[in-house]
């Protein structure tokens, strides 16, 4: 029954300030841009972001849910429609709404299981001093770089460069430049949003105009034949429900524990940070109104999805058809003065420029990207929490704390496990060939 | 400043062989990847003396020169749009950029 009450509550934050106009209007966006072809989701997100900069917390919070809820509708309503094909939609013999009623249901089913849940994940969560949240972080990482999917170097490369990047800047407590390279700009630091935008919007902008599947798996994709027996559409469809309620449910870690389980983690991470939150079991004390606005939020999105594919679904098929060439174009004009406008710098334009190139030379999959994401979120916390427990410069320190031990044990065992897994499974492979 | 030198020379060999290993494994498109560059270079170094909307449509044609050849229309097409949504970005945000060339700033 709590459950039911903390949705209540998260209705009556959804119904004032105009939060259910934002939450509305960023799940119709982010549906229709990730409906577009050439767009992967993450992109739409880092290009939506920075309209929720100046918004109170709630509000931000709530637009960013329901811009990664649009997303994720629009990129597998996207994969429905290029398994039917265009004639389908274009004799209306097809439609897109019984995946906007199974992303409805499966994300309404995980807000409440997750509103329920998370009082009992948040009582059962020891209090973390300086030395296991170093402890976690240092074993989340290594667990993450572990499961890449293509090259584990590259994944801890990207870890180290991330990390790296977010200690450039000014040590205030010390007053001294690090990685600063004398440089005038730098001390002030990296900011994200040029690091956001340049890591996954560039090699996007570049794929789409190659052609390549970078991010551009859309227009790569070779397209079926029309079709009116629909046979390819209920495993995409199962998936798409399989995506949502997955994206619902990792709001839950997120939030209790700052755990990353999403794609679009790095990006609320730093939603969060940047309006003060911390993620972690507080923000259910001192914050509830975000945790409830959240979960309401999943709902209302994917309700309002629903009504626009029941009202306007012939229209949003058309956007399939619309060129990839001048959607990169205007997707790289909005970046380049997004960033620009954050500051008013060309420094920060230049900065895009070139982590968007390291980025797709560098790096293979958007796995490797959200790595480098997620490090350069995690470096400051990580650098600050050494500092805490290692005051005279001792490491060994961690050690005192049983729980950072433990942490640091069972990331190791899984690291071990996940590579013994890795090595089988590519003999296995070699012997089959 | 030795130490610096050793440890970027490090790490210009690591990125050179990353690559070279990189371009044998995967297509690398070049074509696009130096018509984003230029256009972004280009963007930044004329937003300031020239304004939002030229540095927008000089950036729009760098990136859309490469595949110029009977895609004029097309191109046309997305300068167009670039150039109108961030100038509507702009002025529905009401953000303090210069649109136009500073005349009398040059």
């Amino acid at each position: 029954m709590e459950a039911f009450a903390d949705l209540n509550e998260g209705f009556k934050v959804m119904l004032s300030q105009y939060n259910f106009v934002y939450c509305a209007l960023a799940a119709c966006l982010g549906a229709f841009l990730a409906y577009l072809p050439g767009l992967s989701s993450p992109v739409v997100i880092a290009l939506a972001f920075g309209f929720a900069f100046g918004m109170p917390p709630t509000t931000a919070i709530i637009v960013l849910v329901a811009l990664c809820v649009g997303a994720q509708f629009g990129r597998s309503a996207a994969a429905v429609h290029r398994a039917r094909g265009d004639a389908a939609y274009a004799e209306g013999d097809a439609s897109l709404a019984p995946i906007a009623i199974a992303a409805l249901l499966s994300g309404a089913v995980v807000a409440i299981v997750a509103a329920a849940v998370m009082p009992l994940a948040i009582a059962a969560l020891p209090s973390l001093g300086a030395a296991e949240i170093t402890a976690f972080i240092i074993a989340f990482l290594a667990l993450a770089a572990a499961l890449a999917p293509r090259s584990v170097v590259r994944a801890v490369a990207a870890i180290v460069i991330g990390g790296l990047i977010s200690i450039m800047g000014s040590e205030i407590d010390a007053a001294v430049q690090v990685l600063s390279f004398g440089n005038l700009e730098l001390p002030d630091g990296i900011g994200f949003l040029s690091l956001l935008i340049g890591v996954l919007v560039i090699p996007g902008v570049v794929g789409a105009y190659a052609g390549s599947t970078v991010t551009a798996q859309a227009t790569a994709e070779p397209r079926t034949p029309p079709t009116r027996r629909r046979t390819g559409e209920y495993p995409t469809i199962v998936t798409a429900t399989a995506a949502n309620a997955g994206l619902s449910a990792s709001f839950l870690p997120l939030l209790t524990l700052g755990l990353p389980a999403a794609v679009v983690a790095p990006m609320f991470l730093w939603m969060l940070t940047i309006h003060g939150i911390l993620p972690g079991p507080r923000v259910a004390t001192r914050m509830p109104e975000v945790l409830h606005g959240l979960f309401a939020a999943i709902i209302v999105a994917n309700g309002v999805l629903l009504l626009v594919m029941l009202l306007a679904e012939r229209l949003f098929a058309r956007v399939q058809r619309l060129n990839v060439r001048v959607l990169a174009t205007v997707v790289l004009a909005f970046a380049c003065f997004g960033v620009y406008t954050e500051n008013n710098s060309p420094f920060d334009v230049a900065l895009m420029l070139t982590y968007g190139i390291a980025s797709y030379l560098l790096f293979t999959s958007d796995y490797e990207r959200y790595l480098l994401l997620l490090a350069f979120l995690f470096g400051p916390l990580l650098h600050e929490n050494i500092r805490r427990f290692s005051a005279g410069g001792d490491m060994g320190a961690i050690i005192s704390s049983p729980i950072a031990v433990m942490l640091i044990a069972a990331g190791a065992i899984l690291v071990a496990a996940i590579g013994a897994w890795r090595m089988e499974s590519r003999k296995t492979n070699a012997a089959g060939r | 400043m030795g130490r610096l030198i050793l440890l970027a020379a490090l790490a210009v060999a690591l990125v050179i062989a990353a690559l070279v290993r990189n371009t044998a494994a995967r297509h690398i498109a070049l074509a696009p990847l130096v018509a984003v560059l230029v256009a972004v270079a280009t963007f930044a170094l004329a937003i300031r003396p020239l304004g939002l909307v030229v540095a927008t449509i000089i950036a729009c044609i760098a990136l859309n020169i490469p595949g110029l050849r009977g895609r004029i229309g097309e191109s046309v097409i997305a300068v167009i749009f670039g150039v109108v949504v961030v100038v509507a970005a702009t002025i529905l945000a009401d953000l303090p950029v210069g649109l136009w060339p500073r005349l009398g700033g040059l």
